[in-house]
């Protein structure tokens, strides 16, 4: 428990931020045109005001109450997000099954341990279903496996 | 009139061998999805999205159609076994489901459900049925500036009537019409917010920010957190689902209540199941004579938010197909369905495709029904499925969501934006910020900017024209009173929350539905 | 073992053999950039039936409406060159690069013809109940209480129709971009607005059944499909010969060969019989073109639109 809602100030803060940055670049690269005949950074720029607007709503309601702990993880996030980033990596170069067993393999080091055993199942499952749904049968064009040399 | 006759159309067109198999086929697919917590409905439509392309377009929509109501229906099983909602609109079931589980009547529960499901989709249907054609001639009277007004009266109850802060809803609202705006403008082709990257040029895919927002995000969340299911065997056996005789004649008005609440909030877009079970669920306990029994079993609380639920997936169709206004994502995604096969959604759909309106319709009976008899005597096989260990299942959804992602383009920059989504969405958990306003934003705000800006070329730049035009502005000051509602309850329940805090807060994010 | 990796490698579906007399390969998609319904999207569904009976493979229509066509004309602009996706759009195509400045690609250097498939009229279209029954009553109202015209979208065919209708005319008339020819004749048929060049196929049902009424055909014949409706050159508009045609195109860097395999492949069934019985009521004059005629076509179409939108004054 904290004397202010810290998640709170800091999330609208956020808010303002970002909400300056839309409205900026609207104004600067796109055209704001008229109000009857509106530029492509008419809307854009409107909308930027109005995200800063609600954030700063959001971190001035903050300093009035007190707020619970963030929930922020370390580990979970870092590795499930290193698992999709080599998936996206190797999909083009190397092909579905070494995306599929780098996903697998990277993220399940969330969990903290090791389970050598049915990870090995699990690719191997993996492997073997994948290319048979999305290959086989819906007949997409993905190269099961490709030698970068 | 030739209503009967167009009935009698669709069910010929339903009760084709070809589309009972297909809605079967999307039925069970959609149990299974709602039964296993954290597989989204909108995950599941958008993996199997590819495979519509080779399908009659009628047959492609019930079969999606299919999953979207299945889930709902699957999705109470988690709920009361595990006191894990396996779709968000199953969520407040856990209130009363899951306490009905551990004193031994599991199985009741279930039952019940699934009765109460089905109730509340056919009283959906029937008004399905009724109001659409209706609701379709009078949409010929609405010009931009009424689908503008109704645009933002669906993302202003999306925002504000959920649980949670107004003001966070609405901010989500606002990011999800910015995140809208990358790619090219559809006025004047002026490319945005791309920063240069070339594949962004048709914009952010709907796809990469459900699946990131939700899968991922949600996957990050439940890692170590999420424990194997531990049932008893024995309170799952035919023998032990049958309900009282107390608890049928306790069960007939609350049934009837959520059914009547879930139609009115599937038919606004925005708002849809979720909204309508928590609401409902908050209905039944404000007047109920013995409102203590809430929170420990008491079955009303599982009946009229299941019954809601249901009800509101199925008028959720109401605007998808009177006005082709998508009120989710999910309804969005059909609505990609019927562009892919050259239909055009609007108010010329049912008259112009009447096979297609009415066999849609009139399939949802044969996949309710086929929902009816495939949940009752298979709970036993659903239960089995959330025995599997989460570190075995969360790589393998994670494989899929990422495979989905790359076949929905080709290209692993839609993976890259299932990455970056999915570090928005931590971070949308982390500063709690809901999810659901965001990819409803997402969803609307093009077709929100394209009738702004051509309603005020229409009144020549003056604003007032959506305060003038008098179905505009009707849906303009109901927009009103739904924002002050919406303010002042949140409000008052924030300062309930205050007064009783230490008492454990039960009630899951009711606004994270990927709808 | 190179070898034997490479023999793996095509038993496994990898290698893309790109010889055009194996084309396609796998499913092809064609773009239409313009909302379902419309007549570009109409024409092209009726044309794929009888191409995936040609290459025996499956046809993908991806409406990608937007940007006068231009959103959609940008997604092809960046595919994979190997004829599996392909753009059927209109003479938009030549006209909006006139207006539309920041394009992110050259319409010269970025795309190669494929067929010119043929064109149709246009109609000016208003409501059934709109107070005028001639194009006459239309332009003296509009100067009474100024009237909203319908494009399919900024830089259109369409688009610059109206304005060299309306330049002609005098008439008072302000333009309201849509997505298509569909969205713009729901806009007429709501009273949104007061008129529309539309194609025959574009307005569709709503002309036989009164909900729509054709003012007049732009150019200076009538046309067969609406033998009673004058043409503006009759009514002393000698210079709004517009017609919009159609046409395929492919990624530059196309192989030639399997440009030429395509193109003949079109020209095939826009000789079919059948496949001419379905559209002429559509008021579809076909033609039969050839890759090279048609590059020739489009480079001198878009000097000549450039230059008209500079005297006009057309802009955003």
């Amino acid at each position: 428990m904290y004397r202010i809602d810290y998640t709170d100030l800091v999330g609208g803060v956020l808010l303002v931020a970002l909400g300056a940055g839309v409205s900026l670049v609207a104004i600067q690269s796109y055209p704001l045109g008229t109000l009857q005949r509106m530029g492509p950074g008419m809307f854009p720029a409107i909308l930027g005001v109005v995200l800063g607007g609600l954030g700063m709503l959001l971190a001035l309601q903050a300093l009035r109450r007190t707020g619970k702990r963030p929930d922020i993880r370390v580990f979970s996030p870092l590795f499930v997000l290193a698992g999709v980033a080599s998936f996206a990596l190797l999909i083009t170069p190397a092909g579905l099954i070494p995306a599929i067993v780098s996903i697998v393999v990277i993220s399940s080091l969330a969990e903290l341990r090791i389970r050598p055993v049915s990870l090995a199942l699990l690719c191997l499952a993996l492997c073997l279903m994948a290319p048979l749904v999305f290959v086989v049968g819906l007949g997409l064009p993905i190269p099961l496996i490709r030698w970068p040399f | 009139m030739d209503f009967f006759s167009n009935i009698g159309l669709g069910f010929s067109v339903a009760l084709s061998l070809t589309n009972i198999f297909y809605c079967f086929l999307g039925a069970l697919l959609g149990t299974l999805v709602g039964v296993i917590p954290g597989l989204g409905v909108l995950a599941a439509i958008s993996m199997l999205f590819p495979l519509t392309f080779h399908l009659e377009p009628t047959t492609a929509l019930i079969m999606l159609a299919g999953i979207w109501y299945g889930t709902t229906y699957g999705g109470s099983t988690a709920s009361i076994l595990l006191n894990l909602p396996g779709t968000p609109a199953n969520a407040v079931t856990c209130l009363d489901g899951y306490p009905m589980a551990k004193q031994g009547r599991g199985g009741v529960a279930l039952f019940m459900t699934t009765v109460a499901s089905f109730f509340g989709a056919s009283f959906g249907i029937i008004l399905l049925t009724l109001f659409t054609p209706v609701i379709a001639e009078y949409a010929l009277q609405f010009g931009s500036a009424e689908y503008f007004a109704l645009m933002l009266m669906g993302l202003v109850a999306a925002s504000t009537i959920s649980e949670g802060s107004a003001i966070k809803g609405l901010a989500m609202v606002v990011l999800g019409i910015i995140i809208g705006l990358v790619g090219m403008d559809t006025q004047s082709a002026t490319i945005r917010y791309s920063f240069g990257i070339l594949g962004l040029l048709e914009g952010v895919s709907l796809i990469a920010l459900a699946m990131g927002v939700f899968g991922v995000a949600e996957i990050i969340m439940s890692v170590r957190r999420v424990k194997t299911a531990d049932i008893d065997p024995e309170s799952l056996k035919l023998k032990a689902i049958k309900p009282s005789r107390d608890e049928v004649r306790r069960s007939w008005f609350p049934m009837l209540r959520g059914a009547s609440m879930g139609s009115f909030f599937g038919t606004l877009p925005g708002t849809g199941p979720s909204i309508a079970a928590f609401l409902s669920y908050a209905i039944e306990k404000r007047i109920s004579r013995t409102p203590e029994r809430f929170g420990k079993g008491a079955i009303e609380g599982i009946m009229a938010p299941e019954a809601a639920n249901n009800a509101a997936d199925q008028t959720a169709f109401i605007p998808t197909l009177s006005l082709g206004v998508p009120g989710s994502a999910t309804m969005a995604l059909m609505l990609g369905v019927l562009m892919i096969h050259g239909v055009a959604p609007g108010p010329n759909l049912i008259s112009s495709q009447p096979e297609l309106f009415w066999g849609l319709i009139m399939s949802f009976w044969v996949g309710n029904l086929i929902l009816l008899l495939l949940n009752i005597p298979l709970i036993g096989v659903w239960v089995r499925m959330l025995t599997i260990p989460y570190h075995i299942l969360f790589p393998a959804v994670l494989a899929f969501i990422c495979i989905g992602a790359f076949t929905s383009g080709f290209s692993p920059l839609n993976v890259w934006m299932v990455f970056a989504f999915g570090v928005l969405g931590y971070l949308m958990r982390v500063f709690r910020f809901p999810g659901a306003p965001l990819l409803l934003g997402f969803v609307l705000g093009p077709l929100m900017e394209e009738h702004f800006r051509r309603a005020m070329v229409l009144s020549r730049g003056d604003f007032m024209t959506f305060f003038e035009r008098p179905i505009s502005a009707t849906i303009m000051a109901l927009t009103g009173l739904v924002l002050i509602w919406g303010v002042v309850s949140a409000e008052r329940s924030r300062k309930r929350q205050l007064l009783s805090e230490g008492e454990v807060d039960h009630t899951p994010e009711a606004t994270d539905r990927p709808t | 073992m190179k070898s034997i990796l490479t023999a793996a490698a095509v038993a496994l579906g990898l290698a893309q053999p790109l010889a055009a007399q194996d084309f396609p390969t796998g499913p092809v998609t064609i773009i239409v950039p313009y909302s379902p319904s419309g007549n570009t999207d109409v024409f092209t569904r009726h044309l794929a039936p009888y191409l995936e009976e040609k290459w025996g493979q499956p046809i993908v229509i991806d409406n990608r409406p937007g940007g006068g066509s231009m959103v959609g004309t940008a997604i092809v602009a960046q595919a994979e060159p190997d004829g599996h996706t392909l753009l059927v759009t209109t003479s938009a195509f030549v006209t909006a690069p006139a207006i539309q400045t920041s394009l992110p690609f050259d319409s010269r250097d970025a795309f190669v013809p494929v067929a010119n498939v043929g064109h149709v009229s246009y109609v000016l279209v208003t409501n059934g109940d709109s107070g005028f029954d001639t194009l006459e009553d239309f332009i003296a109202q509009s100067k009474d209480a100024p009237k909203f015209a319908a494009t399919a979208g900024l830089g259109t065919t369409t688009h610059f129709a109206i304005e060299k209708f309306i330049a002609d005319s005098g008439a008072d008339v302000d333009v309201v971009h849509f997505k298509g020819g569909g969205p713009a004749v729901v806009s007429i048929l709501s009273k949104e607005t007061d008129i529309y060049g539309s194609s025959i196929s574009s307005a569709g049902e709503n002309l036989k059944t009164g909900k729509v009424k054709a003012l007049a055909v732009l150019g200076n014949e009538r046309i067969d499909a609406l033998p009673d409706v004058p043409s503006t050159g009759e009514l002393g508009f000698p210079d709004l010969e517009i017609k919009q045609w159609v046409g395929m195109f492919a990624p530059a860097g196309t192989d030639p060969a399997i440009v030429a395999k395509i193109n003949a492949d079109v020209n095939e069934v826009l000789q079919t019989p059948e496949f001419i019985a379905t559209v002429t009521p559509l008021d579809w004059t076909l033609f039969q073109s050839t890759p090279e005629g048609f590059a020739q076509q489009i480079d001198e179409e878009l000097t000549k639109w450039k230059a008209l939108a500079v005297s006009q004054g057309i802009s955003k």
